[in-house]
């Protein structure tokens, strides 16, 4: 971090960067005080992509309710599914197989490494390295194909409904996920060669955008954010939904490898060790769902779900970028009485301001990069 | 794993007898009434009184066997027929791995309480949102504005009795209620056949 000298002090200058800028990975404003090269302040403004989710969540069934989620972080589609899926099904009281459990388990880890390649694969082209974004997206496209004929979909996939998954899989569908998680083993090796271990980024994100680990739990950060921090937290381990009690896998935290613990790299070095973390469950997954029994959906998906009067729920799930919380209300009807969601990216992007003071504003680019926001989940 | 919630409960109740409503006639007929249904489904929580609702936050964040120091969410419910505006506070603690949820119940027509910035930088966005989308004002907050809506936007969105204005600035708005929402007859039929043969191929549920 270069500091402000007094003796060099010229006229300040405030620079727009967005809504419409490539490294604001959507359409986020920030309003940014400079002097000279550096950053004085910097404010963002939201909202651009605002549809307010939650009142559209007040006038719909609750299983009309899983295709907005999908639009919510659409890097992460399955995620917000099944976080919305498990709030309803606490609410509602319906059962899910252990089968339909297991299949939830290796699609969302699935979305995890498909969303963190994109992080990732992003992340390179922020900071000025296109070869790995390449690399990330082939990837990435053999997820996608995965879920395309899984769900039908590429994107928006609203397949993890209350009860289960929407269909059943192809039968050589655990075949074609160990595959590939064979590859991306390899490739995982392959990132580490282009990117991880590359001088010049090492240069752009190591001691840049340091976020000590008292500032990321106030300002209320969760995430492959926190835990770049050196915060061991993963609501995986710590508070268990679905079995994720029943496999092994370990929770990477930043250790400050290049530089002051807390940077860009250890929050990028954090995304890609989790990936190798997601395909350790995915494996125990898929031997345990070839062994389970039972249907893959326990309510028909058009049924109308009728929870009890006054029950409140907040579900919270270990999404790619952090805490998603849902907070669902009923009043008896077959409507939500209020839908609220706590989106993780929304509680990491406020904390920008605090870490970029007194940085270049190319820094900025890799400091935002390496929080890995998605604008569809910070305006709802 | 930290304290349950009702032990949290507990522990309040003893050491802030006079800063909480144990419970409104409705809360206790609607908790009563939901406990004997289902105890583990609803998550016990305080209903702090809306004056005193600093120092209740205060205290759970600072209490070293508590130290809820992550400010999870902030939601709020209109509840129109009982003329309240509920705001919802989820606690965590990242050392001890319990959450918790305080709750206040503030006047529809005036809804004002105390800005928890200055305990949990995290309130700042949360209640920005609050203020925009459900026009509670939290007093004390450095930059209360809206967030999410545009600066000029009138009225408060997630209100019950809100009214979608016409237009904004020339754009027309409003809700959306259209044709499209009526799925022709024929189509009903196909999809019905369709569902019923996949359900046989597969195995599944019949629908």
């Amino acid at each position: 971090m270069i500091e402000a000298g007094a003796d060099i002090r010229t006229e300040e200058f405030l620079l727009n960067m967005g809504p419409q800028h490539p490294a604001t990975h959507g359409v986020l404003r920030l309003v940014v005080r400079t002097d000279g090269e550096l950053v004085l302040d910097c404010e963002c403004h939201i909202g651009y992509l605002h549809r307010c989710f939650e009142k559209c969540a007040e006038g719909n069934p609750y299983t009309s309710v899983i295709p907005y989620t999908d639009r919510m972080d659409y890097l992460a589609a399955m995620c917000n599914n099944q976080s919305f899926s498990l709030a309803v099904e606490k609410l509602a009281k319906i059962e899910v197989t252990d089968r339909a459990r297991w299949m939830r388990m290796a699609t969302v880890e699935l979305q995890r490494i498909a969303s963190h390649l994109m992080a990732v694969g992003t992340y390179g082209l922020d900071v000025g390295a296109i070869t790995a974004f390449l690399h990330c997206f082939r990837e990435r496209e053999r997820i996608l194909d995965l879920f395309e004929e899984m769900s039908g979909q590429r994107l928006n996939y609203s397949y993890i409904v209350p009860g289960g998954v929407l269909y059943d899989w192809p039968d050589d569908m655990p075949k074609k996920i160990e595959n590939f998680c064979d590859q991306m083993e390899v490739r995982i090796r392959e990132y580490n060669d282009l990117l991880s271990g590359n001088g010049i980024f090492i240069k752009r994100t190591a001691d840049i955008g340091v976020l000590p680990a008292d500032v990321a739990i106030a300002w209320g950060c969760t995430g492959p954010v926190l835990r770049g921090s050196g915060i061991k937290r993963d609501l995986r381990k710590d508070r268990p939904y679905e079995f994720y009690d029943q496999v092994e896998f370990d929770v990477p935290v930043g250790r400050g490898l290049h530089g002051t613990l807390g940077d860009c790299w250890d929050r990028y070095w954090v995304r890609v060790q989790e990936m190798s973390e997601s395909i350790k469950i995915i494996r125990q997954s898929i031997s345990k769902y070839s062994t389970s029994t039972g249907k893959y959906l326990t309510t028909p998906a058009n049924k109308q779900l009728r929870p009890p009067k006054g029950e409140a729920v907040y579900h919270t799930t270990e999404n790619p970028r952090g805490e998603l919380g849902y907070y669902v209300v009923s009043d008896g009807e077959p409507i939500p009485y209020r839908v609220k969601a706590r989106a993780p990216s929304f509680c990491n992007v406020a904390v920008l301001p605090e870490i970029s003071r007194g940085t270049m504003v190319a820094d900025l680019v890799a400091i935002l990069g390496s929080l890995d926001i998605v604008l569809g989940e910070i305006d709802r | 794993m930290g304290l349950t919630a009702s032990e949290i409960v507990e522990r309040v109740r003893a050491a802030l007898p006079d800063d909480i409503i144990v419970a409104t006639e409705d809360d206790v007929a609607e908790a009563d009434e939901t406990k004997k249904k289902a105890p583990e489904t609803i998550d016990p929580f305080v209903l702090a009184k809306p004056e005193s609702l600093r120092k209740v936050c205060e205290w759970l964040c600072y209490e070293p066997d508590l130290r809820f120091d992550l400010l999870h969410c902030i939601s709020n419910i209109d509840y129109p027929d009982r003329n309240v505006i509920q705001v919802i506070y989820h606690l965590d603690s990242i050392r001890h791995k319990h959450t918790f949820t305080v709750k206040v119940d503030l006047d529809r027509a005036d809804p004002k309480v105390e800005s928890m910035v200055p305990l949990w930088p995290a309130a700042d966005w949360h209640e920005r949102e609050s203020f925009d989308l459900m026009g509670v004002i939290h007093t004390g907050h450095p930059n209360l504005k809206r967030i999410l809506c545009a600066d000029d936007w009138v009225g408060h969105p997630l209100r019950k009795d809100y009214e979608f204005p016409e237009e904004y600035h020339g754009i027309p708005c409003g809700p959306y209620v259209t044709e499209y929402a009526n799925i022709p007859p024929e189509h009903e039929v196909w999809l019905k056949e369709f569902e019923a043969e996949d359900a046989a191929k597969r195995g599944g549920p019949s629908s």
